[in-house]
């Protein structure tokens, strides 16, 4: 294992430690859903 | 300073905290009730001396009456929260009923600012409304506003006004509505009389409003019972054509040549040296199956435009109209087809709006079928193989959306055997006027769905990805798997028992039950997989779009299925119970165990029944002979028939041994 | 006479809401739909009505109809 490995193994490493980052942050706040805000509408057919 | 925004469905509300906040959002959630609430702050150029001014957006209410979940979430959010001030957005066009739910504003005790909204309308109209008698009445502000413009619309009038009560600090007197000590019915009954002496000292009206408009004549066409179906169809027709045949193919065609660029580029850099393993990581499972899924945005983004505009104009009210007559024949009613439409985005939303079905046995049954209509996770599947196997056709989309909707009625009838249907329904929805769909808004939700389709790219799929690629890099001994034995590896052996399974369905393939099952993540999950699984990078390929299609299609060729077992993995993928979080809401709206178990349940066994009739009709139809796997597969599909017709001859006998009582 | 059985382009006075549970009869009262009020039916559409109340249109189905009596 060169090297380069090593780089490219760290840059992964922080690419999927960013993305559980943001989806543990997600999860606070209390976004239900694993990320398709698709309720960004206030829905004028509720009643 | 918090200020609350509330005011009547339709009034425009939504645009109004739109055109106030810009574009910044934060979600949270309510207390005790999941329904989003929307806090935003006042966006800078109406909000010049950077005053902290926080709109909270609560939903919309004709009335404070607190036998509604909904609406008293008004009166709990200013008993628990205090607001400072209260912007309530009147629709100028319809002051006669308005009022009703101001008058109740007013008396909770926070000073109240009215923004009545549309009054480009009732210029339009010739109605004039005496702003300065009505606040002289209401004892509050008057601010007309035109939500929709960009400028000279009363906004920063508004705010203005807004920030002016909130630090004044006096105490607004209160109109006197005379209810004194009446209480129910009879109150209400003076408060109306209260709202109706306002309407006629400020409003002079020259059209009466009763009459048949050019719009009325318009609904007779299309909310009517038999043509509204096939305008109904042309439109989800359009929608999916321009989303999946025509623009949105060309468009993603162009993202795909990026992503390829990108790899090719990231291959470069690598160069030679890096270790198999560790390119194939970061090269093949994280950029190809993130990229795989990238490249049906366009798609998406599309979709959800040509959505937006749909649902602007207000149509979508004239489409409940219509499906309500049929509805009621499955013992649901036309409400229920709202969380449908709304689940053609995100199912999550759609069983959270069952909230509204007062019948307990109609919302779980509308719940537990809503997730039958695709979602937009659920898209780049249909796209995928609509692309693949049936030369981008449009009716591909079409019709699972269809199928989806006979699904739903076949499923709420079932159901209705089950427990009999001792609902008395009574439907009644609002009509808003039809207008020109805001191509801005519709930008805007499309742009806002953009960025969330690429953040769950980015976080969940990439995540999922990343592990496929290793559990499918590794076996057990944790060596690396070798190029002729990939059946070996971790991933491979978890997922090729389950694959047994399928084999009556036509894929049971290893690949297709390992991305099914990660599908329950995010069902974009089933493009990533099979992406990582299959060592595809893109499946929108610009030159070989030519090539893809059609069985002698490179991509085909790699997967080993032929058209019929793609569609009936298609099937089995839109009809399978939705994505965890999607199951959660479920859960939260059943209420009960029993239901929620016997939703994934029935969900379970629609997927693969239909997923099973389709491949071995379908292979009937094109080979004249079965498909593998038909007997384990028939005594699987009968015993779940069985077990249904079971529970609904029993739920008819009970039914049958207990009259159905009238209600009130 | 209830309100499905009558014409279009019509007004009626509503005389009472008969036999439905009180959370819709408050609903209706909070869009002006109670005794003594001007409803006027537009159209007819099968079995929905669709009626004016208040400057406003709504689309009521067949049971609902027959609930009000004008």
């Amino acid at each position: 294992m060169s090297y380069i490995d090593y780089i490219v193994i760290g840059v992964i490493a922080a690419v999927v430690a960013l993305a559980i980052i943001k989806l543990v942050r997600n999860k606070r706040k209390g976004v239900k859903c694993t990320g398709c805000i698709g309720c960004e509408k206030d829905c004028n057919y509720l009643k | 300073m918090r200020i609350a925004l509330t005011g009547n469905p339709n009034s425009g509300k939504t645009t109004l905290f739109n055109a106030i906040t810009g574009k910044i959002e934060h979600v949270g959630n309510w207390p005790g009730v999941t329904i989003e609430k929307k806090e935003s702050k006042v966006k800078q150029s109406l909000n010049k001396n950077k005053e902290d001014l926080i709109v909270v957006d609560l939903p919309g209410a004709y009335s404070m009456s607190p036998y509604t979940k909904e609406e008293s979430i008004t009166r709990d959010f200013v008993e628990e929260e205090h607001p400072d001030v209260i912007i309530n957005i009147v629709d100028s066009t319809n002051l006669s009923r308005s009022v009703f739910f101001t008058s109740q504003l007013l008396e909770l005790g926070i000073p109240v600012v009215i923004a009545l909204n549309k009054s480009d309308l009732t210029q339009k109209r010739k109605i004039k409304i005496d702003n300065e008698m009505l606040g002289q009445l209401l004892k509050c502000p008057v601010v007309s506003t035109v939500s929709t413009a960009a400028s000279n619309n009363g906004l920063s009038d508004l705010i203005l006004e807004v920030i002016r009560v909130g630090k004044s600090g006096e105490r607004q007197g209160l109109p006197q509505i005379g209810i004194g000590k009446l209480k129910n019915r009879k109150a209400d009954a003076k408060r109306y009389e209260f709202v109706n002496e306002i309407a006629e000292r400020v409003e002079k009206r020259i059209i009466d409003s009763a009459k048949q408009t050019r719009q009325d004549k318009a609904d007779r066409i299309i909310a009517h019972k038999w043509l509204g179906i096939p305008i109904f169809i042309m439109a989800i027709w359009l929608v999916f054509s321009i989303s999946q045949a025509w623009l949105g193919p060309w468009l993603a065609g162009i993202m795909g040549g990026w992503i390829d660029a990108f790899y090719n580029f990231i291959a470069g850099l690598l160069g030679p040296e890096v270790h198999p393993v560790v390119s194939n990581l970061l090269l093949d499972g994280i950029i190809g199956g993130v990229g795989a899924v990238l490249g049906f945005l366009p798609l998406i983004m599309l979709l959800f435009f040509c959505l937006a505009l749909l649902e602007d104009c207000g149509y979508m009210a004239r489409v409940a109209v219509v499906m309500d007559r049929y509805f009621k024949k499955v013992g649901l009613s036309g409400r229920s087809i709202i969380p449908m439409v709304i689940s053609t985005g995100c199912a999550i939303p759609g069983i959270m709006a069952c909230r509204t079905i007062k019948d307990e046995r109609q919302r779980r049954t509308t719940a537990m079928l809503t997730p039958f209509m695709p979602c937009g996770a659920k898209l780049p599947i249909i796209a995928l193989f609509a692309g693949l196997f049936f030369g981008d056709n449009g009716w591909v989309g079409t019709s699972m959306y269809f199928m989806g909707i006979i699904v739903i009625f076949l499923g709420a009838l079932i159901i209705r055997k089950m427990n009999g249907d001792k609902s008395k329904t009574h439907f009644i929805m609002e009509l808003p006027e039809y207008r020109i769909p805001s191509f801005k808004r519709a930008s805007l939700s499309m742009l806002n769905r953009a960025k969330s389709f690429i953040v769950k790219a980015g976080t969940i799929i990439l995540v999922c990805n990343a592990i496929v690629q290793l559990l499918q890099t590794f076996n057990w001994q944790l060596l690396v798997v070798a190029d002729s034995a990939p059946q070996t590896s971790i991933l491979a052996s978890m997922a090729t028992p389950l694959a047994v399974l399928f084999i009556p369905l036509g894929f049971g393939i290893w690949q297709f039950s390992a991305a099914a099952v990660t599908g329950f993540i995010a069902k974009e999950n089933v493009i990533g997989t099979l992406a990582v699984c299959f060592a595809i990078t893109n499946f929108i390929d610009v030159e070989e779009l030519v090539l893809i299609s059609g069985a002698a299609g490179e991509v085909s060729a790699v997967f080993g299925i032929g058209a019929v077992a793609a569609l009936s993995y298609l099937v089995f993928n839109l009809f399978t119970p939705p994505c965890f979080a999607a199951i959660g809401a479920m859960r939260s709206e059943m209420e009960s165990r029993k239901w929620f178990w016997g939703a994934i349940g029935f969900q379970l066994g629609m997927g693969y029944t239909l997923s099973f009739l389709v491949y071995q009709i379908g292979t009937v139809i094109t080979t004249g002979a079965l498909g593998g796997g038909f007997v384990g597969g028939l005594v699987a599909v009968v015993l779940m028939v069985g077990v249904v017709s079971y529970l609904m001859i029993r739920g008819s006998r009970k039914t049958a041994a207990n009259p159905v009582k009238q209600l009130g | 006479m209830s309100l499905s059985n009558g014409k279009i382009r019509t007004s009626y006075y509503i005389k009472t809401i008969d036999s439905i549970d009180d959370e819709m009869t408050d609903f209706l009262f909070s869009l002006g739909c109670y005794s003594g009020q001007k409803v006027t039916i537009i159209s007819k559409l099968a079995s929905n009505l669709i009626i004016s109340i208040k400057d406003a249109r709504y689309s009521i189905d067949e049971e609902l109809a027959q609930a009000i009596l004008v």
